[in-house]
């Protein structure tokens, strides 16, 4: 509201209330004008000067860049692997798998719900898939190992990934790895028996060889003895 | 195992999986090999009881011999 016997600029810039019948300016006193007062500042004294730089840079010699070396090119025989053709991946596109998180998440129907479809419904949000719902990836999944081919096994687990077995499973194997300690006690008492079986049979053979020395020696004799009268 | 509902698999993490096959594969090398081992000794005692078969003929046969001398030489009388 523009005061009668105020200039121009006080009605321009200032803000001007009245309450009741009484008109209360807020002057604008305290602040300078920037456009009144950058005009009539001083200006600052200027800078000292460079020492060694006042010369002129006319004089300073002119050098020829084009006799400037040529930037070394890098063989290409040297690029370890530069003829290898790059992998494709194949990664699923990431608007796949928020659709199909998206599905899974959806709640299922609901049945006998009356006075539901009554009630006002509020307008659904939309929902930013980017950034909520994008599913977390399992840091390891389950791999069944039974029946399954070991060769099959190494091709199908990558290195670094964790993997599981079913309890029941490793349990089980855990019972089979006492009964083969088991097995191989006993092998191990077996094999200590027939080592004894063996020193055994090498005593009896050694007896057998001595008696048939005796019995060689005693034939000998009496050969000699037969035949010595003729 | 009180933890486990009923139906529900629980699995249990193996951290060096192919360091176990290979241990596996270790053993089941080593079973051939004592398979094979245990072949060998079943046929060195076959070979041995063919042997002490044929030494038990000849020592029948010594022992057989040894009697007709014993006859020969000590009863000259009833010939």
């Amino acid at each position: 509201m523009p005061l009668r016997n105020a200039n121009k600029s006080f009605n321009k810039n200032d803000i001007v209330y009245q309450i009741g019948c009484v008109l209360v300016g807020f002057l604008k006193l305290l602040k300078r004008n920037k456009k009144e007062n950058l005009e009539d500042l001083d200006l600052p004294p200027e800078p000292p000067p460079l020492e060694g730089f006042e010369e002129d840079f006319s004089k300073l010699p002119e050098e020829d860049f084009s006799k400037l070396p040529d930037l070394p090119t890098f063989p290409e025989g040297e690029i370890s692997g530069s003829d290898i053709p790059m992998p494709q991946f194949d990664f699923p596109e990431r608007m796949e798998i928020i659709q199909d998180s998206a599905k899974e998440s959806i709640a299922p129907e609901f049945t006998n719900l009356s006075g539901i479809g009554e009630m006002p419904m509020a307008p659904a949000e939309p929902v930013d898939f980017s950034t909520e719902l994008i599913p977390e990836l399992p840091q390891s999944t389950p791999i069944e190992l039974k029946n399954v081919p070991e060769e099959a096994q190494l091709k199908e687990i990558p290195s670094g990934k964790t993997l599981y077995v079913r309890v029941d499973e490793f349990k089980t194997t855990l019972g089979s790895i006492n009964i083969i300690r088991s097995d191989l006690r006993k092998a191990e008492e077996t094999l200590m028996k027939l080592e004894g079986i063996k020193t055994a049979k090498d005593k009896s053979f050694d007896e057998v060889r001595s008696a048939l020395d005796d019995l060689q020696k005693r034939l000998i004799f009496v050969d000699k003895t037969l035949f010595k009268g003729e | 195992m009180k933890e486990q509902r009923s139906g529900m698999p629980v699995f249990v993490k193996i951290d060096e999986y192919k360091e176990i096959l290979d241990v596996i594969d270790m053993i089941k090398g080593k079973i051939k090999e004592i398979r094979e081992t245990l072949g060998s000794i079943d046929r060195l005692r076959n070979d041995e009881s063919a042997e002490l078969t044929m030494w038990n003929n000849n020592l029948s046969e010594i022992e057989k011999k040894i009697d007709v001398i014993d006859k020969i030489l000590f009863e000259p009388e009833q010939t």
